[in-house]
């Protein structure tokens, strides 16, 4: 199958972390669509390195380190009136920004997700919500960062 | 059994498993499997409890009046 480009996919929230990160957790939550995507966040976690230097040989050698979530910016033109972006808008201004955000390539009527479409699941936090800076170049928008906290879950959309 | 009979085999039933709906402090609602349910209310989640429910506690007790 050819390289797919990414228009048409979708981004769905809850204001929840699932009890496991797996696709029963993410499939029990329930989930709002925020209209108005124009960049969904870059789902994938990051490896440090530890160095292991030996005075010896003159050589450093790396180990695997720790894994960490990726932080990416989410950015969205305004949809007046809709309840994702406002749950957006409130979970990034919340203490802690708990989030689950489903990321979806549907099939269905305005690209809904049918059983057996591909989704992609992933934990996290909001925070620094941030409107676009008004002048004659940009539109109205906002964007937000979200942190992942966990493995991304590849799934299918459940029946 | 006759093609013309039209009594009908009995259908085989699969049993879909059930939801429970559950609610966070923040008051998100979740509806995991029954079998999946304890790691939710290890986190705090708690079952919600359908209007139509009557608690045995709830039901007046007569022989005590």
């Amino acid at each position: 199958m050819s390289t797919q480009n990414n228009i048409g996919k979708t981004l769905y929230i809850s204001a929840a972390l699932p009890a496991t990160n797996n696709d029963t957790g993410f499939e029990a939550l329930t989930w709002t669509k925020v209209n108005g995507v124009q960049s969904l966040p870059q789902l994938g976690v990051s490896g440090a390195n530890i160095d292991v230097p030996d005075l010896q040989t003159g050589f450093t050698a790396g180990v695997k380190g720790a894994m960490s979530g990726n932080e990416s910016t989410c950015a969205f033109r305004t949809v007046a009136s809709d309840t994702g972006q406002a749950l957006v808008e409130t979970t990034a201004n919340s203490p802690n920004g708990e989030v689950s955000v489903k990321l979806v390539d549907g099939s269905g009527t305005d690209q809904a997700p049918v059983t057996g479409d591909p989704v992609q699941y992933a934990q996290g936090y909001f925070n620094s919500y941030l409107e676009n800076q008004g002048d004659t170049t940009t539109h109205e928008g906002f964007s937000v960062s979200f942190k992942q906290n966990d493995f991304t879950v590849d799934d299918t959309e459940p029946a | 059994m006759s093609i013309f009979d039209k009594t009908k085999e009995p259908e085989e039933t699969i049993s879909k498993p059930e939801r429970v709906e559950i609610v966070n402090n923040n008051g998100v609602i979740a509806r995991p499997f029954e079998s999946d349910i304890q790691p939710w209310l290890d986190q705090g989640w708690k079952r919600v409890n359908k209007p139509d429910t009557i608690e045995v506690e709830d039901i007046e007790d007569v022989d005590s009046e």
